[in-house]
This record gives structure tokens, sequence and C-alpha cells, in this order.
């Protein structure tokens, strides 16, 4: 029995579906990369030619067209939200008042310093700067030495690890006691010499630090004196009068 | 008014081209801000403080036709400040369909509006479902206009990057909108 052949029309899509599967596959993918210059209307004319060719046997590539031309046209109609009647008059009042006084004041410094200090990043900016001066601090020599501080005390750690450890503690036992004792000295000189033993730049070190502890524990002398001498009056009674002055 | 004498008069400081100015771009600065923080409070704020950028700037203002993508760029860079501020990027577009779709678009008549309305939903869910870059590039191109030029220099992307992001991105969206079974 012989079938009957399919009518033309309906005969031709599929022969060239079947081509294209055994050969190059769909040129859905192709006209998918055009699709959006097809749309814009900035597709070169060979190429709006083929396209049009491929969207007049193809349903589903016509559909993505008709979406990508409904949005080209309704997607500029939500840029605009209204935002509320006070809008306005909170950016005139903003823009009038505040700015004419803080901005525009006499003042250059405070104008200057409000305006670096609404800067959104000034955290971060302030964060920065305290970084690079503490690694340019660490490059600078220390006094009496060539080196830099920062090498100093790595290898100050690094050779003598318990010398330099006590060296970060004296000072902070010292501020605890000056805080909760008021008898107590600043630092005690006398506990650096027995536990640093220095030679040479260590040397050198301790006593500058010495002197420093020295000059600190009689600026706190002064002070407790000062302190002392501006007492609060007695709150005793007076003592009665002698007999002989009445 | 021509735009180029309105902004010679913003500029000389006439307040009442200032306040012309506002009204003009306020809806635009706004939407940004809404689409980009999705809260309108932190929206309202961050479209008044780049009006008070502009208006800091006002001796020195773009010409007309580099204006829109500078002031967008301004509120843009207010909403990133912001988030970082908030130490996490939330979702750029984690806003309820039913809210956006509660705010009028302005000088749109009601008859419009409740036309409209159901196709904003549609087009809203859509984008809900797009990533944050495709989301954004939809967002400064097809929305706000910006073109390819001024989105690649505010994202710091090269051209073509931007224009293929563009693409993909409409794509996407397109598929999505034929997704949920119909054309708006």
């Amino acid at each position: 029995m012989i079938r009957p052949l399919l009518p033309l029309s309906q005969a031709l899509p599929d022969l060239t579906a079947s081509i294209l599967a055994r050969t190059s596959g769909p040129a859905c993918a192709r006209l998918r990369d055009l699709a959006c210059d097809l749309v814009d209307g900035t597709l070169p004319p060979d190429d709006q030619e083929l396209a049009v060719h491929h969207l007049a046997h193809c349903q589903g590539c016509r559909d993505v067209i008709s979406a990508l031309e409904m949005l080209h046209q309704a997607l500029p109609g939500l840029a605009a939200v209204d935002p509320g009647e006070a809008f306005l008059a909170g950016v005139l009042q903003r823009t009038r008042a505040p700015l004419t006084e803080s901005y525009r004041s006499g003042d250059p410094f405070l104008s200057g310093w409000t305006r670096l200090m609404r800067r959104p990043r000034v955290a971060l900016e302030a964060a920065y700067l305290a970084t690079a001066a503490g690694l340019i601090l660490a490059q600078l020599p220390l006094p009496g030495s060539s080196r830099p501080a920062g090498s100093t005390l790595a290898s100050l750690v690094r050779t003598h690890p318990r010398t330099s450890t006590v060296w970060a503690q004296v000072p902070m036992q010292g501020m605890s006691r000056a805080v909760h004792a008021s008898r107590a000295r600043f630092l005690d000189a006398k506990n650096i010499a027995r536990t640093s033993r220095p030679s040479g730049f260590t040397q050198r070190f301790a006593e500058t630090w010495q002197r420093l502890v020295k000059t600190a524990n009689s600026v706190w002398d002064w002070v407790r004196s000062k302190a002392r001498g501006a007492a609060l009056p007695s709150t005793e009674p007076s003592k009665a009068p002698s007999r002989s002055s009445l | 008014m021509e735009p180029e004498v309105l902004l010679q008069r913003v500029g000389e400081g006439d307040e009442l081209a200032w306040e012309c100015f506002v009204r003009q771009h306020q809806g635009r600065i706004f939407g940004l801000a809404y689409h980009y923080l999705g809260q309108a409070e932190d929206a309202r704020d961050v479209a008044q403080e780049t009006f008070v950028q502009i208006y800091r700037n006002r001796h020195r203002l773009p010409e007309e036709s580099a204006l829109r993508p500078w002031m967008l760029r301004i509120a843009r860079n207010l909403c990133m400040d912001l988030f970082r501020r908030r130490k996490a990027r939330p979702p750029v577009w984690d806003i309820p369909v039913e809210a956006i779709c509660d705010l009028p678009a302005p000088e749109e008549d009601p008859g419009q509006l409740l036309q409209d309305q159901a196709r904003r939903t549609r087009l809203h869910r859509a984008l809900r479902e797009l990533t944050d870059l495709n989301r954004e590039m939809i967002l400064l191109k097809d929305i706000q206009g910006l073109s390819l030029e001024d989105i690649a220099g505010l994202l710091n992307i090269p051209l073509g990057t931007a224009k293929s992001r563009s693409n993909r991105a409409r794509l996407e969206l397109a598929e999505k909108v034929l997704g949920q079974g119909a054309l708006p």
C-alpha cells in the first residue's frame, strides 16, 4: 500500500527541521544572540533579513521577540516612582537652611570638618591612614640606632622574648597600680634593671627608659604633693578657745 | 523652560528653578533607590541625600545630555554605601510585588494605572526571579535608560561586557515572562 504524501506546506518544514537536526542544529540559539539588536533596530540589514526569515518559521523565537518588544516598551514606565508629598519639602529644607548654616558658615574649619565627617567612607579612610602611619613609624629608626624600629622590635622579641615581654608588661602594671592604689608609683625602675640585663643597644634603651620612668615618678610626686596641699578642709568641729583668751 | 536654561538658573542659585528641578527628577531618583534598596524609607533618605549632593555641586552641573547618568551614578553610589554600612548586600529586589505595585507612577491617571496594574505585577514577578547582576543591568539599561557606555563606566566594566550582560539579562527576563504563561 502506498503511503499518502504529506501536503507540501507541512512536508517542507519537517524536511528543513530534519536536515538542520542532522547538520548544524536548529538556528534558534543564533537568533537569540541577535534578538536584542533586532528589537532595538541595530541589526545589520543582512542579519535582519535572515532573522526575519527564521522567525517566519519558528513560533518559539517569535514569542521571544514579542516578549522582548513588550519589555522594550513597558520597562521604561517603571523608572519613576512617586516618593510622596513630603519628599520635596524635605529636600528643599535640607538644601536651604542647613546648608546655608553649616556649609556656608564663616568658620572654614567647622564647615570643612563637617564636610569631611559626612563622607561615607571616613571610617575606612581613617583605618587606612592609621595603618599607613603605623607602617611608617615601624620603618623609622629608634634614637641611637640606625635600624628601623619594626625590625629592632622584631629581633628583640626573637632574641630576648622574656625581656621584651617584661618591657611590655611593666607599663601596664604601673598603670594599673596608679589607677587602683594612690600610693603606687608609675613604674619601678629597679624591676626593669633587674630583669633585662641588656647590653649594647638594649642597654641604651633601658637607660633611656629609666630616665623616662624617673621623670614620670617625679611628675607623679609633684602632682600628689599638690593634691595634698589642696586637700579638702577638715570636717572636724573647731576646738573651743582657751580660757586665757576669754 | 528649556533644560539648559533650567540648569543654568539652578547653578545661579535660583530657588524656584531648584524646586522645579527636584520635581522633575525626584521620581526617577527615588525609583532607582527604591529598586536597589527595597525599602521606601531608605530610598527616600538616599534620594534626599542625592539631591543634597547635587545641590552642593550645582555650580558644576554637567550638561543636559550627561545629567541623568551623573545623577543616577550619585544615587547608585549612595545605595552601595548604604549596603556597605549594612555590611551585607541584600537582594536588590527583595520587595513584595504588591508593595511595588502600590507605589503609583507620577502623572498617571487612575484608569491607566488600573489597566497597567496586572502587567506591572507580572513584570515585577519576573524581575524578582532574575539574578542580582541581570536585575541591575535591566534596572540601569532598560528601566532607567542609561546608555551602554554610561553603564560600563558606572560598573567599571568593558563596553563589550556591558552589552553582552544586557542582552543576556533581557533574554532571561523575556523567557521568565514567557514562562509565566502569557505575554503581559
